[in-house]
């Protein structure tokens, strides 16, 4: 029989840590715990600043099974709201559009775009009944790039605490550079922390992603752990059999970046493009990813089209990898696992995230811009106390 | 009316047993799967062709079925829809909005109506069809709608098909594969087709049609041959 989760720690050494439980990744109660503890309690990305772009745009979404409606007000102000009438629970907002006032589908109540009870057909003869206590519930909204996230823990700091600063210093990024070229979402028959953790390592890379392969060198690569996230970054290769590769003359600073931000945010840098992958967990089971690709402004088509073609190819890589890994989840045969101490310290801190959310009720902000582990200067010194 | 005694599951499953219509020409084809059963259809503009099995009448109050006819402008349609069903009425719809108005059928479908049609407030199972391919409209159009779960799985079939698959993931399949897949890459293939049609499926989840991809197959290895399944969510 398989063990049900027993995990209230992950060991802080990665050289002796096991893996998270294999039901952890099965179990539907844990799945039911994440969405409380860990989803209702971190910033959750739900757009693009760029679908809200007018007074009165708005948009239905829903994060943790809770719908919510997120709009642009009368003063050009993001807000969230909880997509839920007050009078008897029912919906105020569907699909995406532009209006000046939201109105409910059920009875009809009217609510201005900063959430206060407008109109109340028919409600003559009620007694006790304030509309100012009436109005719709709001929900924490904040942006981070080009994306807008919301949090329903209404106590959450602000995202710029939670891994803004680190973010806008390890990713450099400057938005305004960069274009939405493609989207696409993928359903996944896997856990979506199966899909992270495959996410966070580059150690599968010569095995997995042979066109990847190419353009890196496994000895080079490295990841740094901060608070709330972790960073792969390997150099573009140099040299060699240059003939089938994306990058054949990189430049000195041209690096390939892979960036987490706890819990289900990622970026990949690569020289000439980003993409932003949000996940998003469906059942246990079953996850979906939805990628959105960038180019710098003056990129051909030609480039881009091959680009997406080479991305294509390493999801499906990937897809394929972690479908296998669900299932093996599954055996009788696996409990846990162990970590490499050189190239899968980012699945471990994933990990103690998930198990810390878990267990939990206070979580510790901590903006300091210094890696936790800086893994290239301890290997190096390690090397070179070995000489 | 005879339309309320009409046993839909039977007919469904006699329809199912039937063999296909030969002849591509759609209106052919529904007329042979009508069966001769005469529906009362009020269409939103003018239909000026003679459909077997379909009577055309001046009334949506007289009709059993209101075609909304599409040539265009997806937000309108969609609105159209949304009216209609909101004053109880059943709903089909015919997408002529093809250069080729006379060409009704699925590969000339606008791929627009899907997103527009999804924002609407009209749950996907009040439509009575929502359809681009006549033979495949008529079919539905002859049951009384609402409820069943065999209704619900057709329409999530068709949807996934004409717009999903073929309007925009059987060319990115095409771009990595080409049209026939070498042997070792149809797991690959069916991996890729599995998981972007999943995620469109997604997003019909909040309409009432619940559904997951199952198995894909492409016989013959052609990726315009591909087949699927659906299971629903349980
Ligand atoms: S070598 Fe890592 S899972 Fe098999
Ligand atoms: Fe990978």
């Amino acid at each position: 029989m398989k063990k049900v989760w027993t995990n209230r720690s992950i060991n802080s050494d990665v050289s002796v840590a096991r893996t998270l439980d294999a039901s952890w990744y099965l179990d539907p109660q844990v799945f039911e715990l994440e969405q409380e503890r860990i989803f209702a309690r971190t910033w959750q990305c739900v757009a693009r600043v760029d679908e809200l772009a007018k007074p009165g745009d708005y948009l239905a979404s829903d994060v943790v099974g809770e719908p919510i409606v997120i709009l642009r007000d009368g003063t050009n102000k993001l807000r969230a709201y909880y997509n839920v009438c007050p009078h008897r629970a029912g919906i105020v907002a569907r699909g995406k559009g532009n209006r000046k006032s939201l109105q409910c589908l059920y009875h009809g109540w009217t609510f201005d775009l900063e959430g206060c009870l407008l109109r109340i057909p028919g409600f003559d003869g009620t007694q006790e009944f304030d509309p100012t206590q009436n109005g719709l519930k709001e929900v924490r909204i904040d942006t981070w790039g080009s994306y807008i996230f919301v949090n329903l823990d209404p106590d959450a700091a602000p995202l710029a605490q939670w891994w803004g600063d680190v973010a806008n210093a390890t990713t450099g990024l400057d938005w305004s550079e960069w274009r939405l070229v493609e989207r696409a979402e993928y359903l996944i028959d896997c856990n979506w922390k199966v899909y992270i953790d495959n996410y966070a390592e580059g150690y599968h890379v010569p095995m997995a992603h042979p066109a990847l392969n190419r353009e890196m060198n496994l000895d080079d690569y490295y990841v740094d752990t901060w608070r709330f996230q972790s960073t792969q970054r390997v150099n573009v290769k140099t040299g060699g059999h240059v003939s089938k590769r994306r990058y054949p003359n990189p430049g000195p600073n041209d690096a390939i970046k892979y960036h987490v931000f706890f819990p289900n945010f990622m970026i990949d840098c690569y020289p000439d493009n980003i993409s932003c992958n949000i996940v998003k967990p469906i059942t246990p089971e079953r996850t979906l990813l939805t990628f959105e690709w960038y180019f710098k402004t003056d990129v051909d088509q030609s480039v881009m089209d091959s680009m997406v073609k080479f991305a294509d190819e390493v999801q499906y890589e990937d897809i394929e990898i972690c479908e296998y890994v669900q299932r093996g989840l599954k055996s009788r045969s696996y409990d846990a696992g162990r970590y490499s101490a050189r190239h899968e310290n980012g699945v471990h801190h994933f990990h103690e995230l998930v198990v810390e959310f878990m267990n939990s009720d206070e979580i510790r902000l901590d903006t300091s811009t210094t890696p936790r582990e800086n893994w290239k200067d301890f290997h190096s010194s390690n090397a070179a106390a070995g000489d | 009316m005879t339309i309320q005694l009409f046993d839909y599951t039977s007919q469904l499953a006699k329809m199912a047993a039937m063999p296909r219509p030969e002849s591509a020409d759609p209106v052919t084809a529904a007329q042979v799967l009508n069966g001769g059963y005469t529906l009362k259809v009020y269409p939103t503009e003018p239909i000026d062709r003679v459909i077997a099995g379909v009577r055309f009448v001046e009334s949506a109050d007289d009709a059993d079925t209101v075609l909304v006819v599409h040539r265009g402008g997806a937000a309108a349609t969609a609105h159209q829809i949304e009216e209609r069903a909101g004053l109880g009425q059943r709903v089909a719809l015919l997408d002529v909005s093809a250069a080729d108005a006379n060409a009704w059928s699925a590969e000339h479908a606008d791929p627009d109506l899907l997103p527009a049609l999804t924002n609407t407030i009209v749950y996907l199972t009040t439509l009575a069809a929502w359809e681009v391919d006549l033979e495949r409209l008529l079919a539905a159009v002859m049951t009384p709608m609402r409820d069943g779960q065999i209704h619900r799985l057709l329409m999530a079939r068709q949807m996934v098909y004409y717009w999903a698959w073929r309007g925009i993931v059987i060319d990115e399949v095409r771009r990595l594969f080409g049209d026939e897949i070498a042997p070792e890459w149809i797991n690959r293939a069916a991996i890729q087709t599995r998981s972007r049609l999943g995620a469109y499926l997604i997003k019909l989840r909040g309409r009432g049609l619940r559904f997951f991809m199952d198995r894909v197959e492409f016989p013959n290895r052609r990726v315009d041959e591909m087949r699927f399944t659906l299971v629903a969510e349980s």
